[in-house]
């Protein structure tokens, strides 16, 4: 421990592609892409799934690398999301999981509330926050989840988008204490 | 050799043993009352600042433990 030093908090999200049917429509997704980009700097980097078999396991190394050197992590239902979706991806390249992080889940620790969505797009509306969200349609994220040339663009600035969004309302949702503490998430017991 | 307490000695005992116990309870739970007030601002400081990106310690946080004690 050494109080008074700075903290690294790490901004970041995922997207997926379905991958697998488990039974009637349920269906299991593989991650398309990771953005990632310190809280207190502009840069968003990312990493995609190409048609490069290798690009699943260089996308999620070079996530685990920023990951292990934050101490705290944001971004939009993460602990119920992206986290657990994340060391699905590893464990299913036997590569070492997520360990414990402090995060700042901007879903999951948002205040109390009814009659109000809560997707970071609305907040995001609500709050005025200037970084538009990159809409998709089905036709964009068809050609997305095949991974075609012009798909990998659209998940990049998708991805890219959410994070740049996200830095923004994280900030504006503080600014309005409308966040309870952050939460260790601790990958020990079930999902 | 054990000496036998009288019933007076032991009536006397027993009842300063509830005296110091009412009073440590008194001030046990005066101390809970302001404990509970004082410690969530304590932690919502220690939360907004590191959510600032500060990792506070006891001496970065002592003005508000101060003002908060009185």
């Amino acid at each position: 421990m050494n109080p008074g030093r700075p903290i690294r908090i790490l901004d970041f999200d995922t997207e997926s592609r379905p991958l697998n049917y488990l039974g009637r429509d349920f269906v299991y997704g593989e991650i398309t892409a990771i953005a990632w980009g310190w809280a207190d700097e502009d840069d968003v980097e990312v990493k995609l799934l190409t048609k490069d078999d290798r690009s699943r396991a260089s996308m999620l190394k070079a996530f685990k690398k920023v990951y292990d050197a934050a101490d705290m992590v944001t971004g939009h239902f993460i602990r119920g999301h992206d986290l657990p979706r994340l060391n699905g991806a590893l464990m299913e390249l036997d590569l070492q999981p997520l360990g414990a992080k402090m995060t700042c889940d901007t879903y999951g620790d948002l205040v109390k509330r009814q009659q109000l969505g809560v997707s970071q797009e609305n907040l995001a509306d609500l709050l005025n926050v200037e970084a538009p969200k990159v809409g998709m349609n089905q036709i964009k994220w068809r050609t997305a989840n095949r991974l075609q040339r012009q798909g990998l663009e659209l998940t990049r600035l998708r991805c890219v988008g959410d994070v740049i969004q996200h830095k923004q309302l994280r900030l504006a949702l503080l600014e309005r204490d409308l966040l309870n503490a952050p939460k260790t998430w601790r990958p020990e017991g079930k999902r | 050799m054990t000496i036998q307490k009288t019933e007076i000695e032991q009536s006397k005992a027993e009842m300063t043993k509830v005296a110091r116990a009412m009073v440590r309870l008194k001030h046990t739970l005066a101390a809970d009352r302001e404990l509970n007030e004082v410690l969530p601002r304590i932690e919502k400081e220690f939360d907004k600042r590191v959510q600032r990106g500060e990792l506070p310690g006891a001496v970065d946080l002592e003005e508000i433990i101060q003002k908060e004690l009185g």
